[in-house]
């Protein structure tokens, strides 16, 4: 098994792809950081309300969290090309043959790509916190990167990154079209389901279903809302949205594991 | 408790066969693609697994090695099922598709990721770069490779775990004749050191000079089984034979009694089947004849070839060429 682990790691060193993304990672997160650090408590009309500043719990660990948004998506890409690569370049013709217990292929990628999500991970949210400290120091404001549960927050954004990784390896096997598995899964968190949020709105009960989607979960368990801002009163718990994420990266990991062990290798 | 079961399994198989398939059928929903296939390959022997395009021989080679569950039937290589090996890429060595690789992975560390799951040392990536003739390619990107690099990346990757048996589908596709000798060479080698080479091919002039077997398939059925020489049929053999003087040339080998074709329009070149060209040249010579060519075509093995798997591949093996003639 850990040579199966280590293969995989060997897989993903050994192509540009990881890097690359690490470096858009690094860029993004810093550039959202500073925008996010700036831009708290200040009042951008003359006479206008300034916005939450950094003495919100909520506006805090928005800021300092911003490297587990951006690495829950890299993440995802990461899982969806360690898989999707094999189909589009037929490596998985020889990858099956040279281990046909199937299972073992699986447990190595999603171990492997674990190790890599919370690389990201750890990197993208040092940045976050780095940056976003810096920027609150200068402006003369608290830092307060031990209260408010920020560091909960920033452990289980580790946690919530490894997560989406799985989700990723997952799709992938379900959908083999690396673009299209890429798409559905930004554009199912990113897009459908605030639009599905908002359809739910209309609802009594909306709410209550709102909540178990995986982008809102994703979010609840840093306390923050999916847009940044407090917490709406309707989220989870952040355990309940950590067991609730888990579920998602069981169900696709899990699916697109026992889809892989049973079609042919045409 | 493995022993006794890799015994009796191979046994079973038939004696002495390295690779064993038995009333092997896959089934791709309305497409019978191979149907109650049985046959053995034996070990320091080139055989060349023969048939047209879509005769089923990439779906058999792919149930060998567990890609493609079979409908029924079973298989073995050294008497247990693939999936069963404890070492695969040790017993086994496999290339299926010529181009195999990540294109932003150089050569090297291609090399690198398949002897990493087959705990073999990066020493040996070295030895097969050189091997295969790729080690000043080493450091560069596979996707920028050319067929024949490619096809000796893949046979590279095969080798990997130094493996007794060898299963290579289309290995001489894309290759240029220095490739296609090498590769005839390479071939040769491996099994003069006992080792079971299994070489699919939908030419057979390709592989002709280079297996000892032959396993022929066509719709997914055996069709022949047998050694290369068996398969030779003289009374098939063709001799091409060309005069000036029709007329003469026509009456000299009509009043033999052997079989003629017409190749030409103007009855200037004729072909004579199953007679040896000593004996043409001399009846001609008898009767006066002026003999402009006399050319032995091949040994009837294409001839046999397409009768056995119906003609209807015209890539490549309809044109009987001097490359046919051994």
């Amino acid at each position: 098994m850990s040579r199966q682990v280590s293969t995989e790691i060997l897989k993903i060193r050994s192509t540009r792809s990881w890097w690359g993304m690490l470096i858009g990672l690094v860029v993004l997160t810093a550039a959202l950081t500073a925008l996010g650090a700036f831009t708290a408590g200040v009042s951008f009309a003359p006479g206008a309300p300034p916005t939450p500043g950094p003495d919100d719990p909520a506006v805090l660990r928005s800021v300092y969290t911003t490297g587990y948004g951006m690495a829950t998506v890299f993440a995802m890409i990461l899982g969806v090309l360690t898989v999707s690569t094999e189909y589009r370049h037929q490596t998985v013709t020889p990858t099956f043959v040279a281990t046909p217990q199937r299972a073992r292929v699986v447990g190595g990628k999603l171990v492997a790509v674990v190790a890599f999500s919370l690389l990201y991970a750890v990197v993208a949210l040092f940045v976050s916190t780095g940056f976003g400290a810096a920027v609150f120091a200068g402006r003369g404001f608290e830092t307060a990167l031990t209260e408010h549960d920020v560091p909960r927050a920033l452990l289980l954004g580790l946690v919530g990154t490894a997560v989406w990784g799985v989700v990723g390896t997952g799709l992938a096997t379900l959908i083999r079209n690396q673009i299209a598995a890429i798409v559905v899964g930004i554009g199912v968190t990113f897009i459908l389901e605030p639009l599905i949020g908002l359809a739910l709105g209309l609802f009594s009960w909306g709410a209550d279903v709102a909540r178990f989607l995986p982008g809102a979960a994703s979010s609840a368990i840093v306390e923050i809302s999916p847009t940044g801002g407090p917490l709406s009163p309707d989220a989870l718990s952040w355990w309940a949205a950590l067991l609730v994420l888990l579920g998602y990266g069981v169900v696709l990991g899990g699916f697109g594991a026992a889809v892989t062990l049973r079609r042919d290798v045409t | 408790m493995t022993n006794l079961v890799t015994v009796s399994k191979e046994q079973a198989a038939g004696a002495g066969a390295s690779i064993a398939v038995r009333g092997l059928t896959k089934r791709f929903g309305e497409v019978l693609a191979v149907s109650d296939l049985s046959f053995d390959v034996r070990p320091g022997r080139v055989t060349g697994f023969l048939g047209p395009n879509g005769a089923g021989k990439t779906t058999t080679l792919r149930m060998l090695l567990g890609l493609v569950e079979p409908t029924s039937g079973s298989s073995t290589i050294l008497g247990q099922p693939y999936p069963a090996l404890a070492q695969p890429q040790r017993t086994v060595g496999a290339a299926l598709e010529a181009s195999s690789f990540h294109p932003g992975r150089t050569a090297r560390n291609h090399l690198r990721v398949v002897a990493r799951t087959a705990g073999v040392d990066n020493g040996r990536v070295d030895e097969l770069l050189a091997l295969v003739g790729l080690t000043a390619a080493a450091n560069r990107r596979a996707g920028g490779f050319s067929m024949g690099m490619r096809q000796r990346l893949g046979l590279a990757s095969a080798l990997v775990g130094d493996p007794q048996v060898l299963l290579l589908d289309e290995p001489a596709n894309g290759l240029d004749p220095e490739g296609i000798r090498w590769l005839r060479g390479f071939l040769r080698r491996q099994a003069s050191e006992g080792r079971t080479v299994l070489v699919s091919s939908h030419v057979l002039s390709e592989v002709q000079q280079t297996v000892d077997d032959v396993v022929i398939i066509s719709r997914g059925r055996l069709v022949r089984q047998s050694t290369l020489a068996e398969l030779e049929d003289p009374a098939r053999a063709g001799v091409l034979v060309g005069a000036p003087d029709p007329a003469a040339l026509r009456s000299a080998l009509d009043g033999q009694g052997w079989t003629v074709e017409t190749v030409e329009e103007s009855g200037r070149r004729l072909r004579v089947r199953g007679i040896e060209p000593a004996r043409i040249g001399h009846t001609l010579f008898a009767a006066g004849v002026e003999v402009h060519e006399l050319t032995s075509e091949n040994s009837g093995l294409e001839e046999v070839f397409f009768s056995l798997t119906g003609g209807d591949d015209a890539t490549g093996t309809q044109e009987t060429t001097s490359e046919g003639a051994r």
